[in-house]
């Protein structure tokens, strides 16, 4: 990050946050970070054009568990048989369809395993310092939008983030 | 009662529903701890009987030929339906974007975890040599042999281990932004438990992202779980070559009245809750009313069921599956049957009249009936089946005893007991839905309808 | 097969000869329970051995033959070389090690103080006291002594006389509650000789019995079982494919009459009417045989009252069924038998002169040279004994068996007469009512402890040996006697010849050897004899005539039946109430009423109404029953529960002997009614009223449903559809050559399988006990047989054929039905932790460590044959010395059942291997298989198609079939259709 300030402007409604994005990226300025109480479709728009991130990563993780729980139950299933092979009820020694339920329910497993952990992994948590410009509001009833910026532009960026509606802006050190 | 909070709805505020939310964790007066010791004491009741029949053997239980299970599979099966709602709830309707699902969904999804939990028990309760349960888990052991996959008692293992990690891994991910919320508002022990639990969330755009997807597969992959497992359970019995059991419909039946009972449950829990803790203007009876509506669907589905059942069994002309039928109706138990059909497919036929939908005592007594119907729904099914079987010489009826009753009333309190600690630390409704939710909200405090006004 | 099961023992036999020969049978009783003082050279760890002796449970006189591991009788096999029992036992034989074994058992002499207090004495207290008092009362004066007790065998008797006269008393009674007196009677009337003659019912084509149930308690249940059996084969006859035709005359469908072609529903004790009407018959029909040279006028008038038509109202048989009865009889040409049981003297005669008349005297009933001579006293010598006591001539009262205090009738005369007898000295192993009248009570070894003989038969002469130390410390009934006679010739009396029954037995011996000329030497004899249980030959046939006397003596025409009227009948285990406190007879339940622990009251629907009763238990039926009803008799009324079931006579109550202890150990005490107490002398059958009281008192059976419904179970077919090879249709899913939907697995080696014929199974239960006795399972008791936790790996189903619903077929169908060791098997796939599962001798194996008692098995079997053990099992202290420690107990929480006898399977294969040699067909053989007396069930290889199970199959082809096919479990157990008549035949 550039500059040696940062304002945090707090908005009443996401709308109004996303409005002020749209100027700042207007206005080329795109070193920013954003915080809301709930997921935000209009913020999530709004930064999606400034960064152009694609979907979440987390999907490829899913389907890397997936893959291998199924594959792990197909594996423990038809090996555990093969290697203790008892004859109960004339069935065959490794009889698939039964093995299926097994098999289902691992890629499940995994698969939500793999979810969970890439979700923690990709948004950088555990993370136990808070960064600087999170206000405990934007936990409960605020939006925030915090931009770094080089002192010589904080007075546009004040101005901008107004116009779109922020309730208050404060400038700190960065 | 609604009534009386619209005013206040009407400007409802993210801020209320914080406020709300903490209300209900507020530290809980004598009332509450009461009745937490009291469920406690059914705990201590059911677990004392427990240690006895382990020490003394299941002989203190009234089990005998032919009917080697009875209570404790059908507490089982009972609970692991109780469960189902609720995924069905979190999961299946978050898919469909169902806007009524916020207020009830946490609520809902706690119940899962600990229905869950508590099912889990009754297949150890109910072993020979409980002692020896994990032997169902395969792991290189000195007994160098593994479980047997083909045998649905294994499918049940994997199938209700990988449901309990599913659905608690749901819960706490959709918990963690709550939790944050109220590490910001909280102060001393609290703020630190919240601290940890919250794991530093702050509610930035990139983890909202992230989130979200994590949330959405998750979801994804809740909803065919909660199909195979109650099917899987549902398969414990109909693999049996048992007549009265032995039979394909058994699968979407056992789903549907599982997620029947589970919406009895979730009202039977929700419409007290509702009232003690004064969340009329989060929990409305606009989401009673939508839930009512799932009871009454399912009801008809089940209603449908018994139908196919019986035409089933008329269809085969198999002289055995006939007489296994015609007992469990006319037989020496054939009550059961009787109040069975009563409570599942009857008394919830009130629930087509919107006063009844939007009356809380009915509905609370309807939900009552219904948990009633269905837990004899699976003890006719399991207990009902067995004592009539393929061999005359060896029929004989099942009457529990004490120690399986006491230990289903204690499996109750110790359902209770956890979720009412839980109601008490953790959001028991999930404030960051309500907010993204919460003009629906507004309008659900005014009229009874919000969807056709919207549309 | 049973060829493979006698060269099998023999061998063992002969290995423990010198054993035998060694065993210190007469030595002072050990004190602790360690069977051998001095470990003998033949005494191999895990290795059985064999000692052949006589069976002392009832009058039969079976051979048996003792397996002993580690010095301990473990269990009872029929003796292979003996004519009677031919290797196989009943369930009252196999239960003697009960008795052996009894918790109950007396440990030490007692006496009884005035306050009537016992207290433990020493042994050489209990014989002073006993042997002064014999002398005071020998020099008192004559006959002031007596002995009442059972009969046990001729040398030991021959020693209790002695005895007698050692203290110059002849007051010795040997007491048999169902005594062969009536028949000896009848027999010396017609025939002039007081021996019992021997039947021949495998020779015969028609058996009528005269309320003789010769497959349960009548004189030699094994053996006719056996013959039995054989009689009902399918034989090609003159006229065809047929079976032996059997009417069973008696107020209540038993086992035997279940098995019988008819079942003729008499009045109570008109058994004999319905002989002389059958004779009437057969004379005036002219089927009277020129051989048996007999005044047929004589006859004439002799059954002249006893017109069919006449007679009928008194008997309650319509006349239809009694000319069809005499027909089977009379012109039976392949030969015919009557028999008669029971008290009715009217009966033995009639049936004794049907046969000779019918010329059926040495063919179907023979009597033998030197059989032997009544064994028990006459009626007569009872009463004069009894009267002596009463009149305080006796001063002596010993009692040694028999429990007279309990068995002998009227009422309490008994008891009142040994009230005033000055000492009452009691001997024997459990303390029973006589006991209680006693005040001096001597323990005495079981037969299996102490040296003893018999002499059933002609020609049979049956060697007890000890098989094993005694498990108490108590003494040989004789040695006391002999040592007590000793001291008392010094005073009185003439001396006694003997050191000890030891002695007394040998002795008896060598005279026998004397007596049939054998050629071996003393010592070779003795030895034979141990080692074989006996001396076995064959006996000089004699011709005997009737005598025309007994035509000239008429006998009254009996009144009109009582509208109701109680008729007792010995219980098939409990007997006359010797087998009460053994724990396996009391819990196998009647084969026909199929209640356990408990004696009940068994009447017709109909009666059934007129009481006021009705089967509020329909449905699906839980007991046997739960109503009381008052019974009026002589010596005060009588609370029983009701059984209503179709199977006994309308206005009859039908009550089981052998119940209603007072005392006689913790198994039999405070359980049901005791008919001794109130029957009058020589009769079983009481005209009563009966009432209901609103009182309720479960019978508890293991059984459920009565009723077959139409399912594939037990099946029967008739005899014509056999003949023409047509299956009988049962509209059941018929599978004409086993589904499968995955490749098959190959059985390389043995495939173990079973067959059972349905039609020679009679229901006597003994392979249940055998059952019990081999796999160590657990007696549960009353209450726990009520909620469903009986635990025998094998029953006998029993199903009662509604007329109305199927017209023709056996009243009753009968089967054992066990583990049916499945190729697909239903149990295997549903356990999760392959605690069952398939050997590759194609078991159904069932693995106790690793069960973990989810009870998904049991749920999936369709024939409900597994078992779950609800508690750990509870073998009270010395049952547990009978315990097979070839097979584990199994602990609480696990399933388990029928696994073929593996342990057998296992050690034979052994044998082989280490001898290197193949399996022989038949040196396998299951508990119940080798216990079974009618042969019903074979056990053998399915990949051998030579062996004799699968002959047995391939022979009857056509009567094959398997339970439940429409399951494809594929059993391996596979049952042959029962056999009946066609109504109308014959």
């Amino acid at each position: 990050m550039n500059g040696d300030i940062q304002l945090v402007g707090s908005f009443v409604t996401d709308g109004a946050c996303a409005e002020a994005i749209e100027a700042l990226h207007h206005a080329k300025i795109v070193s920013f970070r954003t915080f809301s109480p709930f997921p935000s479709e209009k913020i999530a728009e709004a930064v999606d054009e400034v960064r152009g991130w694609g979907r979440s990563p987390v999907r490829k993780f899913v389907m890397a568990g997936g893959f291998t729980g199924a594959l792990t139950g197909l594996v423990v299933t038809v090996g555990t048989s093969w290697e203790w092979n008892i004859n109960t009820g004339g069935r065959p020694i490794a009889s698939i369809t039964p093995y299926v339920v097994i098999i289902f329910e691992l890629m499940i497993l995994f698969g939500v395993l793999g979810a969970v952990s890439s979700f923690f992994f990709k948004s950088g948590l555990p993370a136990f310092e808070q960064s600087s410009g999170y206000r405990t509001r934007f936990g409960a009833d605020r939006f925030g939008l915090v931009v770094q910026a080089a002192e010589g532009d904080a007075a546009k960026i004040e101005a901008l983030m107004r116009d779109a509606g922020a309730e208050e802006v404060v400038r700190e050190a960065a | 009662m609604a009534a009386a909070v619209e005013p206040s709805n009407i400007q409802l505020s993210y801020l209320d529903v914080d406020r709300t939310a903490q209300r209900v964790m507020a530290p809980a007066g004598l009332k509450y701890w009461l009745w937490v010791a009291f469920c406690a004491f059914l705990v201590a009741l059911g677990g004392a009987f427990w240690t006895r029949q382990i020490y003394e053997g299941l002989g203190v239980t009234g089990y005998g030929q032919p009917t080697l299970w009875a209570v404790y599979i059908t507490d089982f099966v009972f609970w692991v339906g109780i469960a189902h709602s609720g995924t069905l709830i979190s999961a299946v309707l978050f898919l469909f974007r169902t806007r009524w699902r916020t207020a009830v969904y946490r609520c809902a999804e706690t119940m899962t975890i600990f229905a869950v939990v508590t099912a889990g028990l009754f297949p150890i309760v109910h072993l020979g040599r409980p002692w020896f349960f994990y032997w169902l888990c395969p792991y290189p052991n000195e007994r160098f042999l593994q479980p047997d996959f083909r045998s649905p008692l294994t499918w049940d293992f994997f199938a209700i281990s990988t449901y309990l990690t599913t659905s608690t891994l749901f819960l706490s991910v959709g918990l963690i932004p709550d939790i944050a919320n109220m590490r910001d508002i909280s102060i001393g022990w609290r703020k630190k438990f919240y601290t940890i639990l919250s794991c530093g969330w702050q509610g930035t755009d990139s983890q909202w992202r992230n989130f979200s997807m994590a949330y959405l597969l998750l979801a994804g992959f809740a909803t065919p779980l909660v199909l195979s497992v109650h099917s899987v359970v549902s398969w414990d019995f109909a693999t049996m070559q048992t007549p009265g059991m032995h039979s394909t419909i058994f699968a979407p039946y056992f789903v549907c009245g599982a997620i029947f009972s589970g919406c009895a449950m979730v009202l039977t829990l929700l419409l007290p809750m509702r009232k003690w803790l004064q969340i009329e203007d989060l929990v409305t009876v606009w989401h009673l009313d939508n839930l009512a509506k799932v009871i009454l669907f399912t009801s008809l589905v089940m209603t449908y069921s018994y139908g196919t059942e019986a035409f089933v069994v008329w269809y085969t002309q198999d002289p055995i599956e006939i007489m296994t039928f015609t007992q469990r109706f006319f037989g020496l138990q054939g009550y059961l049957a009787i109040g069975m059909i009563l409570c599942n497919c009857v008394i919830p036929l009130i629930l087509f009249s919107p006063r009844a939908r939007s009356n809380t005592v009915i509905l609370f007594i309807i939900s009552i009936f219904v948990n009633i119907g269905m837990w004899l729904e699976r003890f006719v099914l399991i207990a009902g089946s067995l004592a009539t079987a393929q061999m005359p010489s060896q029929w004989k009826f099942y009457v529990p005893k004490l120690t399986e009753v006491l230990i289903t009333v204690g499996s109750f309190g110790w359902f209770l007991m956890n979720f009412s600690i839980f109601t008490k630390f953790l959001p028991i409704v999930s404030m960051t839905e309500l907010k993204e939710g919460i003009t629906w909200l507004r309008k659900a405090g005014r009229e009874r309808h919000p969807y056709r006004k919207a549309a | 097969m049973s060829d493979g099961l006698s060269r099998r023992s023999f061998i063992k036999l002969a290995a423990t000869a010198s054993a035998a020969a060694a065993i210190p049978g007469c030595e002072p009783a050990a004190r602790k329970l360690i069977p051998y003082v001095v470990p003998d050279e033949n005494l191999i760890p895990g290795v059985p051995t064999f000692y052949a002796t006589t069976c002392a449970e009832c009058s039969a006189g079976c051979g048996v033959v003792a397996r002993v591991m580690e010095g301990r009788v473990i269990k009872l096999e029929g003796n292979p070389a003996d004519p009677i029992s031919q290797g196989a036992i009943c369930a009252r034989g196999q239960s003697a090690l009960q008795g052996l074994y009894n918790p109950d058992r007396l440990a030490k002499p007692h006496r009884r103080g005035g306050d009537g207090k016992l207290t433990a004495i020493e042994w050489d207290d209990a014989a002073k006291l006993l042997n002064d008092q014999l002398a005071a009362a020998a020099k008192a004066g004559k006959d002031r002594v007596a002995f009442v007790g059972a009969a046990q065998g001729p040398a030991l008797d021959k020693v209790t006389q002695a005895w007698a006269q050692a203290y110059n008393s002849s007051r010795v009674i040997f007491w048999e509650a169902f005594s062969d007196e009536p028949a000896r009677a009848a027999a010396e009337a017609c025939f002039g000789r007081p021996d019992l003659p021997i039947y021949r019912l495998d020779q015969a084509e028609t058996i009528i019995s005269f309320g003789a149930d010769f497959v349960e308690t009548w004189d030699s249940p094994v053996e006719y079982a056996r013959q039995f059996a054989q009689f009902r084969m399918p034989k090609t006859r003159a006229g065809g494919l047929s079976i032996g035709h059997a009417a069973y005359v008696g107020p209540r469908l038993n086992a035997t009459a279940a098995k019988c072609d008819e079942w003729v529903a008499a009045n109570p004790g008109s058994e004999g009417a319905v002989a002389m009407a059958v004779l009437n018959v057969v004379v005036t029909q002219g089927w009277v045989s020129q051989a048996a040279g007999v005044d047929v006028a004589a006859l004439k008038t002799l059954v002249a009252d006893y017109d069919p038509e006449k007679i009928s109202a008194q008997t309650g048989v319509s006349a239809a069924t009694i000319t069809k009865i005499a027909g089977w009889f009379g012109q039976a040409t392949d030969g015919a038998v009557a028999l008669a049981g029971g008290p009715d003297p009217q009966a033995h005669l009639a049936a004794f002169i049907l046969n000779a008349v019918s010329g059926n005297l040495g063919k179907t009933m023979v009597f033998l040279d030197g059989a032997p001579a009544r064994a028990t006293s006459s009626l007569a010598d009872v009463r004069a004994v009894i009267d002596a006591m009463r009149d305080g001539q006796v001063d002596v009262l010993v009692i040694a068996g028999g429990n007279p205090a309990y068995t002998m009738p009227p009422g309490d005369a008994f008891k009142d007469a040994a009230n005033r007898v000055g000492l009452v000295v009691w001997a024997g192993e459990v303390p029973d009512e006589s006991a209680e009248l006693a005040s001096l009570w001597l323990p005495t070894h079981h037969a299996l402890e102490s040296w003893r003989d018999s002499n059933p038969r002609a020609g049979v002469y049956g060697l007890g040996q000890p098989v094993m130390q005694p498990v108490f410390p108590s003494r040989p009934l004789h040695d006391i006697l002999i040592e007590s006679a000793h001291l008392g010739a010094g005073t009185a009396g003439q001396a006694i010849a003997y050191e000890n029954a030891a002695d007394a037995v040998s002795t008896a011996w060598q005279e026998l050897q004397g007596k049939i000329g054998a050629s071996a030497t003393p010592k070779q004899f003795w030895d034979d004899a141990r080692r074989h249980g006996g001396v076995f030959q064959a006996a000089k046939e004699n011709t005997v005539k009737l005598a025309p006397a007994v035509l000239a003596q008429k006998s009254p025409v009996p009144g009109a039946a009582a509208p109701l009227t109680l008729w007792a009948f010995p219980h098939i285990f409990l007997y006359d109430g010797r087998g009460a406190n053994k724990p396996w007879l009391q819990e196998i339940p009647d084969p026909i009423t199929q209640v356990v622990w408990d004696s009940w009251a068994e009447v017709h629907p109909e009666t059934a109404k007129q009481l006021g009763l009705v089967k509020d238990y329909e449905g699906a039926r839980l007991f046997a029953g739960i109503n009381m009803v008052e019974i009026s008799t002589p010596s005060g009324p009588i609370e029983l529960t009701v059984t209503i079931s179709p199977l006994v006579k309308p206005g009859v109550i039908a009550v089981p002997y052998g119940q209603g202890h007072t005392s006689y150990g913790r198994y039999a005490r405070g359980i049901g009614v005791n008919p001794f107490a109130f029957l009058p002398e020589g009769t079983r059958n009481l005209a009563v009223n009966a009432r209901k009281i609103d009182k309720t008192h479960k019978l508890v059976t293991p059984l459920g449903k009565s009723d077959m419904m139409g399912r594939t179970i037990i099946e029967a077919m008739s005899l014509n559809d056999l003949a023409k090879g047509v299956e009988p249709d049962f509209g059941e899913e018929k599978i004409d050559q086993p589904y499968e939907m995955y490749p098959p697995f190959v059985y390389a080696g043995h495939k173990w399988g079973m067959t059972i014929d349905v039609n020679s199974c009679t229901g006597c239960s003994a392979c249940i006990a055998a059952c019990y006795a081999e796999n160590n399972i657990q007696v549960v008791g009353k209450a726990n047989v009520d909620l469903g936790r009986i635990m025998s790996w094998i029953r006998v189903e029993r199903y009662i054929r509604d007329p109305e619903e199927i017209k023709e077929g056996p009243p009753v169908y009968i089967a054992p039905v066990l583990c049916q060791q499945c190729d697909h098997a239903p149990c295997e796939p549903v356990c999760p932790v392959f605690a069952s599962s398939h050997t590759s001798e194609g078991l159904n194996a069932q693995i106790y460590n690793r069960c973990i008692g989810t009870r998904f098995c049991e749920n999936n079997c369709p024939y409900k044959v597994r078992r779950f053990n609800w508690y750990a099992p509870e073998f009270i202290e010395p049952l547990n010395f009978q315990l097979n420690p070839d097979v584990t107990v199994r602990g609480a929480g696990v399933m388990e059942k029928c696994t073929f006898c593996i342990q057998r399977i296992t050690t034979a294969e052994i044998d082989a291997r280490t001898e290197d040699r193949k399996l022989i067909d038949g040196e396998i053989i299951p508990a119940c298989a080798q216990a079974c007396p009618a042969r019903a069930i074979s056990f053998g290889d399915i990949n051998d198609p030579n062996s004799a199970m699968m002959k047995r199959r391939d022979d009857n082809h056509g009567r094959t079939y398997t339970m439940l096919p429409e399951f494809n479990a594929l059993p391996a157990v596979t049952y042959l259709r029962d056999v009946y008549q066609e109504k109308g035949k014959a």
